[in-house]
């Protein structure tokens, strides 16, 4: 099944406001806005054409805002996550600033795979936790808490799982600066090594 | 009196109360009530760790366990000593320059690695793999599936203090690391696959060689399944141990032997195939609970018993379908300076622990905007705060060994 | 050595007395089970059937700290684990040794770049005695530099006051580490390594038998 299939299968069903499809090139997905993330998840995983039973992972992405450069570029990406082909106006929005969640849903029963999106806002990344749905998204929330920074509310137990309690920042943010030292653990390199 | 192995889980200990009766431990003629053994014997619950230099935790996991008496009553595991920054990384350098870190997450099956990072690259690039690259990559993935396979079990008789299957298991991986050794140079972190095809053709000779292999090998698999698979003390140290059953194994993202263990047929070869297996013939082992219960801990070892038969038979089909010459590598890839174009995309795998899948996305850059690793072992862990509960202390290092995770790839 | 340590006179006797101490410590290192990542892997194998260090008297692997007096610390250190391995390395009883196993306990290996969380070379916390450099290093690679730690072993003073001389290297070879056989036509096979006689370490030329 694909997205564009399960888009129209949720609008059969009444599920359909709030859902839209992510056409960009490669892998489509559904894009949900945030309110109806739990909803969405819910049914794909109970309701019976779909049977999404195994959640493969949930993550996310630091999302940058990109504008066009001043001059004619090749193809880029747009807003939605479509190419723009050939000339782009100088300075437009290419991508706007924000994060990006993704779950990957996998139907062991009907061999299907499928992506749910949803954008939320840089200042406040906040989405419902789906811990209590599948048991699955403990460990990837809270790994998506850690090196991300993104909140799952709901979630029994989000504190960090793969770096130390006491670390400072989420790594997988793109205007994160390592730490030079770590508990009295100097994290530097020594010299500078030889460049070619 | 209650077996201790199926008592439920206390999942937390009250204080003692002061008694009003003294515990009943004889039971009166005529009394229908059973003794109250509890109350004899009272334990107090105590915490202890497990790891991260504990030497049946195959790496650096901390199992944070709560013991009443020796049965578990909660685990928790720790997990990020090995946390090696795999996804910053996968931003900071190149598609081609990030080929050789993938090995180092699944260090077991770094082929595998190499393969599932490699497709998913050329998902989004659009890059065809020619034909005869296919072969040889289906050789390279499938012999270091064995080897892989062998470490599990190998070592799994070594958590259950058997040490002799050890020695036998590494005197076979050797022969196999030789012949991958053969082909491309190293021993564990092969950097082989590479995007678009493969380093370099198979040598002269190396289809010979490893046919002989594989027909020894064979005949040492059932030498193997004397020394430890039907050995009596093992069998009851696994059979009946940490049984997951199928919905569980699928609400916790179990994927690979550990799911198929629980008697799911479910394989990503068969399933979604990727490079050439839907042109071999194989089947999917499935646990069946031969000497317990279906999806106990000697199922999961036997899945992976099986499955090394199966990695036989598919290589011998691929070695026997091989095109004698052809191209080895992609025309359109510009190896120097390599751009992909923009796009995302997943690609899940059948790795040796179940699936691997990459999710990356791309902005037409070299590097990846995004690179994600879903890593089986990492998924397959989380069950242990189910399973662990109830089971006694010394059931926990047969649990964890037989779901065969690789820390590497636990926290990247 | 307690109340003795390098504190009696630089004379023959108690120079063949650290010989004595220095052999049979040499002769006997019972190195940790401590594997962190990829190069434990290869560790396994040091100890296994083919490459089978036991000949060199280094293959008692323990499981603890307080039983072993070598710490190969075979993998990426990371600054969770960095606190770990200096406990670890706390807990052992002295004299105890360290081998820095593989390029990421060396300097960071692939990770010194943009590895947030790596320790770039556990030499920063622990003190290392050898590094054996190599990702991973071929088991060949970890036989050397356990034969390099014994003749370093060999040079130290233990009773005897005095400066000490500088360990002698004759008869080890430099491997070439993790450079595997690239020549397609030749099929790699592993490489014997003949134990050293008992007395091996005191021959000036080396431990060649």
């Amino acid at each position: 099944m694909t997205a564009a299939e399960a888009l129209e299968q949720l609008k059969k069903a009444g599920l359909g406001d709030g859902v839209e499809l992510f056409a960009g090139p490669k892998d489509a997905a559904l894009l949900v806005t945030r309110e109806r993330v739990k909803q969405l998840l819910r049914h794909l995983r109970d309701s019976r054409p779909f049977s999404c039973d195994l959640l493969l992972m949930i993550t996310g992405t630091h999302m940058t805002e990109k504008r066009a450069p001043d001059k004619t570029t090749p193809d880029g990406v747009d807003v939605n996550g479509g190419v723009v082909k050939g000339t782009t106006v100088k300075g437009a929005l290419l991508r706007e600033a924000g994060f990006e969640v993704i779950w990957h849903l996998r139907s062991v029963a009907k061999h299907h795979l499928l992506a749910v999106k949803c954008r939320l806002p840089l200042a406040d990344p906040r989405v419902d936790s789906v811990a209590d749905l599948w048991p699955a998204a403990d460990w990837h929330e809270r790994e998506t808490w850690d090196l991300l920074g993104i909140t799952f509310t709901g979630h029994p137990n989000l504190r960090r799982i793969l770096l130390p309690e006491s670390w400072v920042g989420h790594p997988l943010r793109k205007d994160y600066v390592a730490p030079k030292e770590f508990e009295g653990i100097n994290l530097e390199v020594d010299a500078p090594w030889p460049t070619p | 009196m209650a077996d201790p192995m199926t008592a439920p889980a206390k999942p937390q200990i009250e204080p003692a109360k002061p008694q009003t009766a003294p515990a009943r431990t004889l039971v009166l003629p005529g009394d229908p009530r059973p003794p109250d053994v509890h109350v004899d014997v009272r334990t107090q619950e105590l915490q202890i760790n497990m790891g991260p230099q504990h030497p049946s935790t195959h790496g650096v996991l901390r199992v944070a366990i709560w013991v009443d008496g020796e049965i578990v009553t909660r685990a928790e595991p720790d997990i990020g000593y090995l946390h090696r920054c795999a996804e910053k990384i996968g931003e900071s350098v190149s598609c081609i320059q990030y080929v050789p870190y993938t090995d180092r997450y699944d260090y077991l099956a770094a082929m595998n690695n190499n393969l599932g990072y490699c497709l998913a690259v050329e998902k989004v690039a659009e890059i065809d793999v020619p034909e005869k690259a296919q072969y040889v990559r289906t050789v390279a993935v499938e012999l270091n599936r064995i080897g892989s396979h062998l470490m599990a079990v190998g070592t799994y008789g070594l958590d259950l203090g058997a040490f002799t299957p050890f020695f036998y298991a590494f005197r076979e991986r050797e022969e196999i690391l030789r012949l991958l050794e053969w082909i491309c140079g190293a021993r564990l972190t092969y950097n082989f696959i590479r995007i678009g095809g493969v380093m370099r053709d198979l040598p002269e000779g190396f289809a010979a060689d490893t046919r002989k292999f594989l027909d020894l090998f064979e005949t040492r698999l059932d030498e193997f399944n004397d020394l430890l698979t039907h050995n009596h003390i093992f069998v009851n140290r696994t059979a009946n141990v940490g049984v997951i059953s199928p919905d569980m194994a699928i609400a916790y993202g179990l994927t690979g032997p550990n799911l198929r263990g629980s008697g799911l047929r479910y394989d990503l070869r068969r399933e979604q195939p990727y490079l050439l297996y839907d042109r071999f013939q194989f089947d999917i082992p499935v646990g069946t609970g031969i000497k317990g219960t279906v999806g106990d801990c000697w199922d999961r070892y036997w899945v992976r018993m099986l499955e090394m038969k199966e990695s036989v038979r598919i290589v011998r089909q691929a070695l026997d379908q091989m095109p004698a010459t052809g191209e080895i590598m992609a025309k359109n890839v510009r190896h120097l300076a390599f751009k992909s174009k923009p796009g995302e995309g997943y690609l899940g795998i059948e790795n040796p622990r179940g699936e691997l899948g990459y999710y990356l996305i791309s902005d037409g850059g070299a590097n990846s905007y995004r690179s994600r690793i879903r890593a089986p072992s990492f998924c397959n862990l989380s069950i242990l705060e189910a399973i662990l509960p109830g089971t006694m202390l010394a059931d926990a290092v047969a649990i964890i060994g037989s779901i065969d995770i690789v820390l590497g790839e636990v926290d990247r | 050595m307690g109340l003795f340590e390098r504190n009696l006179p630089d004379i023959y006797l108690t120079r063949l007395a650290d010989l004595a101490v220095n052999w049979g410590r040499a002769s006997s290192l019972w190195p940790m089970t401590f594997g962190i990542a990829c190069c434990a892997i290869e560790m396994m194998a040091v100890g296994a059937a083919t490459f089978d260090m036991d000949r060199f008297g280094a293959g008692a692997f323990r499981a603890t700290p307080r039983q072993a007096d070598l710490m190969i610390v075979a993998g990426t250190v990371n600054a969770k684990m960095a606190h770990v391995v200096k406990r670890l390395y706390d807990q052992m009883p002295e004299p105890k040794y360290v081998m820095a196993m593989g390029a990421c306990t060396v300097g960071g290996g692939p990770y010194w770049k943009h590895g947030y969380n790596v320790v770039k070379g556990i030499d920063k916390f622990v003190p290392v005695d050898v590094h054996v450099p190599g990702c991973p290093p071929r088991p060949e690679a970890i036989i050397e530099g356990v034969r390099f730690l014994q003749r370093k072993i060999m040079a130290k003073r233990v009773l005897a006051q005095g400066v000490e001389t500088k360990p002698d290297f004759t008869g080890v070879s430099v491997s070439p580490g993790t450079v595997g056989i690239l020549d397609p036509t030749v099929r790699p096979t592993s490489t014997v390594y003949r134990a050293p006689t008992a007395l091996g370490f005191l021959a000036p030329s080396g431990g060649r038998a």
